[in-house]
């Protein structure tokens, strides 16, 4: 038989929670890839972050060996991330594989999510394997779900196997499927190199690993590559497959999965959708769909603590090894001292990325409001990019601003297509376009602004529908706005760190809002605090904290002073989360949760 | 132990640990276990003797818990303890907490007996509604009686506690409370904040008292009482000139203190001393659960904290002396913000609180910290 023959390069897609981690992990046990004793719980999502969140961030594939009619199979399992904000690295992921695993929780059927995973699956030619997960547990309608594949989505599940991922129920049938269902890879090993990367991570010794797909040729130690995208050539050190920890081999093939070293100093230059190819015999041709990732949202990030301002550039840098979409350059606030604007592929990599900042990096942080890439054009014909709202030049100056949009397109059961229009146009949307892709789907095609985009419009959209509508957005282009400075002041001073940029229409509520927020997180102080929203000059609300009353500890009885003691050590933590804004002070995650106002 | 320490005179605490019942807001170590008092007892004049040495002691309070429950005759015996085993001045200050509702006339009569020449009833409040409501047992009525009885066996030194924040409580009420204590001659008012501690049936009722209403509340108690002639020694603490509690006085000056009985709290030389609150481990003898060594920063902290409470105020140059260090110096731009916002003021060398500032006493000591 063929090598590649015996080659299945898969993924998994599932709704969130319809058991993929579990598959996976049982996938691993059952072929003997790693020992009971050493399967922590969903061995794929290695990062803490990840497994509370149970989503993935990072790809890391998984090489299992299975033996079918006496011949021995080798399985590479790759795994996609769950969240919009990676929906590019998903689609470099989904093109590295043949077949994709689509599991369907029996007690759920199929949900609108899955749908959209196997349209992205299907738009990347892969074959479709579904598996009925949950079928140990007393609500599952095995048989019902089964037609429902068949109706909803279209493909055939007579041969569908029916399982517990949890129990370890029918793993062997799945195992049997992957071999039998899923193509094997069809390169050519005599071509020139062409390898797709899919993931980079940065290790300290090695630089930047590169996890690729050879699609034709083959790749080895010693061997001269390029980067097509980037024209740089390397000298490879190392490659190797992962097992699941990384093992050097001799060479990769057309069809294998596996890692490249090439003391490559950063993953900036091993973006995922690039492709490797031989110095000396290029590839005509590289890897289809590679666009290189820009930061869409951004945010100024600073120590709450300014004597940490070293601390947190080190603790970006560091992230940034490993994650070339992180963006970070040094910027000044009068309110926060220095710090830096950061960029991020959305909002939840920015929170994902201020949570290993607190608890990797043990950093106490101050995050300004998120905002997107700005062009203001100049009333004298200049052109400025603008993300820190402080940095919008006076009024008088301003011709105009162009603001970021989205296509977006959101695919949902038709029953919900009302709260998304009303969703779509509260976010200053434009109606493109309504598909029926079928009677239980449709897609609505909306222009939004990028600006309304980043304030959880995933989250409202969630929760109109239930979890079912998903969505998928790219670029479109700037459009001219209506857009304006909302400042906030705290007694009487202009807090430069909570100013942004919004459209005249919305700059009301939200300047309502904000203020509304803020008396609840600002904490009484001596005096009396005015928490007040202006545009220009003009106050469009107004707060009040009112000055504090009583802050004193209670009677010390019998001569027990501990208890005292405990409450102003607690005290002093307290304060040494604040922040001196001007006269006032201002606690650190006030500046976070002015941000979570969207909700309504 | 240290010879230093020997000259001064301490002050002795004797804590009861034992209710007839718990209010809803208490988190002190007491229960309603009264069959092991006698056995308590004997463990309390266990500690006591193995204490005592013959050491000066100037002031001595009985608290609890509420000492009114125990039985007849064993507060004699614990201040025939306390006679036996220190030297105790003729003018001591002798005192002893009550509950309206078990302080009768043989139980002050038994006080006089026993040398007790000052008592503070738990009153908290004149409105028995409220009273029921946070879990007091007593009533007006026999606040008033016990007020009689007290008298009426020879003491003249009567304080009482009051309490500010409690849920639904009206400013009717405060008023009613002080008019009862000041109408009836009392000496000392005790008027406490409700902490909301957590454990407490109250805590898990969710309640929390209003910032605003309980300094309003406390603010009438302060004019109130002022101008009914207590003035304010500590910021809960209100007497009528030369009835202001000694022994608590120690606490707030950092004199020297000995602790009897479950989870009583000492503090001599450098050292805080705190009992076990397990009253069977107590009464076995495994007395001690835990001695801190007090740093100099924990020194200055303490001194910081506790002085500021007083009138008297934080004593500069003294504090200068123990500590090395000049606080006008060390922290003049926060002296000097403090002094802005009319929260301080320095006379002669001593830094005092303003009248205003007392309520928000914390955020002048975090500062001076």
């Amino acid at each position: 038989m063929d090598r590649q023959q015996r080659i299945r390069n898969f993924c998994i897609i599932a709704h969130i929670d319809h058991g993929k981690s579990t598959l996976a992990d049982r996938l691993i046990e059952n072929t003997g890839t790693v020992s009971k004793r050493e399967l922590t719980s969903q061995l794929l999502d290695s990062m803490d972050i990840e497994r509370e969140r149970g989503i993935t961030i990072k790809l890391t594939p998984v090489r299992m060996f299975y033996t079918k009619d006496g011949a021995e199979y080798t399985f590479n399992l790759i795994d996609t991330p769950g969240h919009v904000d990676f929906t590019y690295e998903v689609s470099r992921s989904l093109a590295a594989c043949e077949g994709a695993i689509l599991i369907v929780d029996s007690t759920q059927g199929v949900e609108a999510q899955t749908l959209a995973n196997v349209y992205l699956a299907v738009d990347n030619n892969l074959e479709v394997l579904p598996v009925i997960n949950k079928i140990d547990l007393p609500s599952a309608r095995p048989e019902e779900t089964r037609a429902e594949i068949e109706d909803v989505i279209g493909l055939d599940a007579s041969a569908a196997p029916m399982i517990s991922a949890k129990e370890g129920l029918n793993i062997s049938d799945v195992l049997d499927a992957i071999v039998d269902k899923l193509p094997p890879p069809r390169g050519d090993e005599k071509q020139p190199l062409k390898a797709l990367i899919f993931d980079s991570v940065y290790d300290n010794y090695k630089g930047a690993v590169c996890v690729i797909r050879v699609i034709d040729g083959s790749v080895g130690a010693g061997d001269k590559i390029r980067i097509m995208s980037t024209g740089k050539e390397y000298d490879v050190v190392e490659v190797g497959v992962f097992n699941p920890k990384s093992l050097p081999v001799e060479r990769l093939s057309a069809g294998d999965v596996g890692y490249l070293c090439a003391s490559i100093k950063n993953v900036e230059e091993t973006a995922p959708g690039d492709t490797i190819t031989s110095a000396a015999n290029p590839t005509a041709q590289p890897c289809p769909g590679y666009k290189k990732v820009q930061p869409v949202v951004y945010c100024g990030i600073y120590p709450t603590d300014g004597s940490k301002y070293d601390d947190l550039k080190e603790a970006l840098e560091r992230l940034k090894l490993n994650d070339a979409s992180l963006f970070y350059e040094a910027e000044t606030s009068v309110a926060l001292g220095f710090g830096f604007r950061c960029g991020f592929l959305g909002l939840l990599h920015m929170e994902i990325i201020q949570e290993r900042l607190e608890r990797e990096f043990n950093l106490d942080i101050i995050t300004t409001a998120p905002g997107v890439n700005y062009n203001v054009v100049k009333t004298d014909g200049e052109i400025l990019t603008v993300t820190n709202p402080g940095n919008l030049p006076p009024v008088s100056e301003i011709e105009r601003i162009e603001e970021p949009y989205i296509k977006a397109d959101i695919y949902t059961p038709p029953e919900y297509i009302g709260a998304i229009m009303e969703l779509c146009t509260e976010r200053r949307g434009e109606y493109i376009n309504l598909v029926y892709l079928d009677k239980k789907r449709v897609r609505i095609e909306y222009e939004i602004p990028l600006n309304e985009v980043v304030y959880d419009f995933f989250d409202g959209l969630k929760s109109r529908t239930r979890g079912y509508a998903s969505l998928d957005y790219e670029l479109k282009g700037y459009k001219s706005s209506d857009l304006v400075k909302l400042d906030i002041l705290l007694n009487n001073e202009i807090c430069d760190a909570l100013s942004i940029i919004v459209h005249r229409d919305k700059a009301y509520n939200r300047g309502r809002g904000m203020a509304e927020k803020l008396k609840e997180v600002i904490p009484r102080q001596m005096f009396e605090i005015p928490i007040q929203a202006a545009i220009g000059g003009k106050v469009i609300a107004r707060e009040t904290v009112k000055a504090m009353r009583k802050d004193v500890l209670a009677k010390c009885y019998g001569g027990d002073i501990s208890r005292k003691k405990k409450l102003l050590e607690k005290q002093k933590e307290g304060k040494k989360r604040m922040r001196q804004i001007g006269s006032v002070e201002v606690p650190s995650e006030a500046f976070m949760s002015v941000l979570k106002l969207d909700n309504k | 132990m240290m010879s230093k320490i020997e000259e001064e005179s301490f002050g002795i605490y004797i804590h009861i640990p034992f209710c007839k019942s718990k209010c809803a807001y208490c988190s002190f170590v007491s229960d309603a276990c009264l069959s092991d008092c006698k056995d308590y007892v004997d463990a309390l004049i266990r500690e006591i003797r193995d204490v005592g040495g013959g050491r000066h002691a100037d002031t001595v309070y009985i608290g609890g818990g509420t000492p009114s429950v125990l039985k007849r005759g064993e507060l004699k015996r614990i201040m025939s303890a306390v006679r036996e085993n220190f030297s105790l001045f003729d003018n001591a200050e002798i005192s002893s907490e009550c509950n309206p509702d078990s302080a009768t006339r043989e139980f002050f009569d038994e006080c006089v007996s026993s040398g007790v020449n000052r008592v503070s009833m738990g009153l908290q409040s004149a409105n028995d509604a409220l009273l029921k409501k946070i879990g007091r047992i007593h009533t007006f009525g026999q606040f008033t009686d016990s007020v009689e009885a007290a008298r009426a066996a020879g003491l003249e030194n009567i304080g009482a506690d009051l309490m500010l924040g409690l849920p639904s409580q009206t400013e009717k009420d405060v008023t009613d409370a002080l008019r009862a204590v000041i109408e009836r001659g009392l000496k000392h008012v005790s008027v406490y904040g409700l902490s909301v501690e957590e454990g407490t049936p109250l805590y898990k009722s969710g309640y929390e008292p209003d910032e605003d209403m309980c300094a309003d509340f406390y603010d009438l108690c302060y004019e109130t009482l002022k101008s009914a002639g207590y003035h304010r020694y500590e910021v809960s603490n209100f007497a009528i000139a030369g009835k202001e509690c000694r022994h608590n006085i120690k606490y707030w000056t950092s004199k020297p203190y000995l602790g009897f009985g479950v989870a009583a709290h000492s503090f001599y030389g450098n050292t805080r001393r705190e009992n076990t609150a397990d009253r069977k481990r107590y009464m076995t003898g495994e007395r001690v659960e835990k001695i801190t060594e007090l740093t100099k920063a924990d020194r200055i902290e303490e001194t910081i904290m506790l002085s500021l409470r007083t009138d008297r105020g934080l004593d500069l140059t003294e504090f200068e002396n123990k500590s090395g260090c000049d606080l006008l110096k060390s922290k003049r731009s926060e002296i000097d913000r403090l002094k802005k916002l009319g929260l301080i003021n320095i006379d002669g060398k001593r830094l005092r609180l303003t009248e205003q500032a007392y309520y928000k006493m914390n955020y002048v000591i975090l500062a001076l910290l």
